[in-house]
């Protein structure tokens, strides 16, 4: 036992004498190392602007708005006392995370990207940062809209990262535009700032009140879902405005890839007032994606006396499937159809709201094939 | 002093640790398809394995022969820790080249294998001659296969671009090539020993 | 689900440990005279590598960075598993002599094994998540065993097979796992 306490006593002086030397040298050499990380980005940035001479650091002035672009740091590189442009460091989730330096010259066009960090998957969201996809983002105006499967592509199966880097060049491009405009007399841009999606479920007060601003909803029976009995209604509002009743909103639950609970607001000229998502138990990145306005914004306007048939599933379908997410799509839609109906019905009868334009004898839904 | 050249040359081909004993071969084969990472590497490797030997040979006394593997471990660790920092300090882009192989010195057995054969029971400057043999012997081999994959992969002799991309061969610059190259060097490694054998026969 | 199974193919077959990155040479050309050598020397590594990254990445996570002592990962990390292996070697000493007498031996070999640490190390450097560098680990090590199978069941083959004088031994070895590799580097597509 002795021996075993002695032997440990000695084992453990030499770990100390190795660690305090170690810290030593580390001391010496961490100013060095720190440097070292400084002037790589500091060559990066002389690729993106090789004519500039200068690169003043301006982080603390910008700000990304958004909670989940952060901005590592920010320069603007001149050339004697004029403004070439300016880049932009900013990290952001893709699939993981991604950090890019983005640069902006002063007519409000994108610089060729430059990836520092892309934790992503190795051969699929790591591809972000491959010419074929990051090539598209050159002289690319800060104006257009970043939007993945519109003005951006995006890599096939790699969604995600996709988006997650037109997000990051458009808050970082937005942000650099507008630093440069105010400061240093680049043209000014056309659109708003961008702003973050998160996606996340709503409550019911907060849906209603997207749905119908300024006005007041108050709860009501009354509203019966005749037309399909896998759709429940959960929960059915009046909505009036300005002393009127100008439509209805209903909570209904019902069957996608999971459960899904949806709020549909309809108006009484037979439009919807949107489609807000309150609660869903589908896949991350797949049917959960029903939580982004890009998706649930589309409803808005469209007559109840749509089809509400999911494309490609329905090659003449007028809803466009969630990617990788037909199911999900499907039952969102299913709902939103039944709902849809219903509630035009009840403003008919009750509210003088307008009549369908044909008798309704059962409708045509979206055929959800069985889970197991 | 005869004994300490004997040592030396011991370490660059009779008992050359890549070639003959063939130990340490983990972070050989990858750090060499450019010149530049083979020498950074048998540098280091040499600088990690002289340190570690004077070390442990200069504290024999002291090492208590039952907890001796762990203290070896600790100071290969240390020194190895050491190159790492220094490497990241000064050599910033070379050390981002050789990634996670810096780290594993210090599981290269060359040097495991010679502090606990050698220097453990060897005096400093015994020791030291060994080091540097070893660690010749080892960046010798490594700078060999460089050169070729470099030239034949890349089309680069000691910096120079000499083949046109046309003729270069991809092969070589992957990692079939590194295990063909190292390959082949064994054989011509195994052909020399022999005919300096026979030489030393036929005296 | 989707990204783990990545994870894992990844490292198993495109990124092979062995075939592809070159790390573990040593147990490669030492330990595959034959199969059953070759599957033992597998499963030790496979059991040490899961147990060293279960054990070095919550090390490095709540240790070494919240006292900014990252510089000590080298150290840390190959005592750890130094340890750990010791531990192993005894518990299974005491409790499984059995399977002492069979696996014992790899054990010991097994402390310098440059795919354990290459893999504790790996997993912080692409800041994995625990459940991912568990994953990659399991892949590393089932790689690894692919390629020491393969090569062990080419060398029984080699015996008996005409080699010229020059590359007889370790050279045709080489050139075996430069053909190995080639094949293993067809695996670069698998994952869009």
């Amino acid at each position: 036992m002795k021996t075993m306490i002695k032997l440990s006593f000695v084992m453990a002086a030499y770990a100390v004498v190795a660690c305090v030397g170690l810290a030593v040298v580390y001391r010496i050499t961490a100013p060095r190392i720190e440097a070292a990380a400084g002037a790589e980005v500091n060559e990066r940035l002389r690729v993106i602007f090789p004519d500039a001479d200068k690169f003043s650091e301006v982080t603390a002035n910008v700000h990304s708005g958004s909670k989940v672009v952060a901005f590592n740091q920010a320069f603007v590189a001149s050339k004697g006392d004029e403004a070439l442009g300016m880049v932009i460091k900013a990290t952001g989730p893709t699939y993981k995370t991604s950090t890019i330096l983005v640069g902006v010259n002063m007519k409000r066009e994108l610089l060729p990207i430059v990836f520092l960090e892309n934790n992503d998957t190795p051969g699929l969201g790591t591809k972000t940062a491959e010419s074929d996809f990051a090539g598209q983002f050159s002289s690319k105006s800060l104006d257009d809209a970043f939007a993945v499967g519109g003005d951006v592509e995006a890599i096939s199966g790699a969604t995600i990262s996709s988006r997650g880097v037109a997000d990051i060049l458009k808050f970082a491009g937005y942000a650099a535009g507008a630093y440069l405009a105010e400061h240093h007399g680049a043209p000014a841009g056309s659109g708003d700032a961008p702003v973050a999606v998160e996606l996340a479920p709503m409550e019911n007060d907060v849906a209603l009140a997207e749905l119908f601003p300024g006005a007041t909803c108050t709860v009501v029976e009354g509203i019966a879902n005749n037309l399909e009995s896998s759709v429940v209604f959960d929960k059915t509002w009046i909505v009036e405005k300005d002393g009127a009743v100008s439509g209805v909103a209903i909570q209904a639950r019902g069957q996608t890839y999971k459960a899904s609970t949806v709020i549909v607001g309809v108006n009484r000229d037979r439009t919807l007032a949107g489609l807000r998502i309150v609660a869903t138990g589908d896949t991350k990145n797949y049917g959960r994606n029903m939580l982004d306005p890009a998706f649930y914004g589309a409803f808005t306007g469209k007559s109840v006396d749509d089809r509400f048939m999911v494309k490609p599933a329905d090659p003449d379908g007028d809803v466009d499937s969630i990617s990788g997410a037909t199911i999900s799509t499907m039952g969102v839609a299913n709902m939103v159809k039944v709902a849809g109906l219903e509630g035009a019905a009840f403003l008919a009868a009750s509210y003088g709201g307008k009549k369908p334009p044909t008798a309704i004898d059962g409708i045509e839904l979206n055929s959800i094939p069985d889970q197991e | 002093m005869k004994k300490y050249i004997g040592l030396f040359t011991n370490g660059l081909l009779k008992e050359n640790p890549l070639l003959v004993i063939m130990i340490g071969l983990c972070s050989s084969l990858a750090v060499t398809t450019r010149l530049v990472n083979g020498v950074g590497m048998g540098l280091a490797m040499t600088f990690v394995l002289l340190m570690s030997e004077i070390m442990i040979s200069a504290f024999r006394k002291m090492i208590p022969t039952s907890i001796r593997i762990p203290v070896f471990i600790i100071i290969i660790a240390a020194f190895t820790t050491i190159v790492d920092l220094v490497m990241k300090a000064y050599t910033p882009a070379l050390s981002k080249s050789m990634g996670v192989f810096i780290p594993l010195i210090v599981v290269n057995c060359i040097i495991m294998g010679r502090v606990e054969s050698f220097s453990y029971k060897s005096t400093v400057g015994e020791s030291i001659a060994d080091a540097l043999g070893m660690g010749m012997g080892y960046t010798w081999v490594l700078c060999a296969i460089s050169i070729v994959r470099e030239l034949l992969g890349a089309g680069v002799f000691l910096g120079m671009k000499v083949i046109p991309d046309e003729y270069t061969v991809g092969f070589f610059s992957q990692s079939p090539g590194g295990f063909f190259v190292f390959g082949i060097l064994i054989s011509v490694g195994f052909a020399m020993n022999r005919a300096i054998e026979r030489k030393g026969a036929v005296k | 689900m989707n990204d783990l199974l990545k994870i894992f193919l990844s490292a198993m077959l495109i990124e092979n440990v062995v075939l592809i990155r070159f790390i573990a040479l040593c147990p490669f050309i030492g330990m595959t005279t034959d199969v059953k050598k070759s599957v033992g020397m597998s499963g030790a590594v496979l059991f040490v590598t899961a147990l060293a990254t279960a054990a070095t990445w919550p090390l490095y996570m709540f240790v070494l960075v919240p006292l900014h002592l990252e510089f000590l990962q080298i150290l840390t990390f190959i005592l750890v598993i130094a340890s750990l292996v010791q531990l192993v070697e005894f518990y299974l000493k005491k409790s499984a002599p059995a399977l002492y007498s069979s696996m014992g031996v790899y054990l010991t070999l097994i402390t310098t094994n440059c795919a354990i640490l290459a893999v504790t190390f790996d997993v912080i450097t692409k800041g994995y998540s625990l459940v991912e560098s568990l994953t990659f680990a399991v892949g590393v090590a089932s790689g690894f065993a692919l390629a020491l199978i393969l090569l062990a069941g080419i060398r029984e083959r080699i015996k008996i097979a005409p080699i010229p004088a020059f590359l007889k031994g370790t050279p045709i070895l080489f050139i075996t796992a430069a053909l190995l590799s080639m094949a293993f580097g067809g695996f670069a597509g698998l994952i869009k």
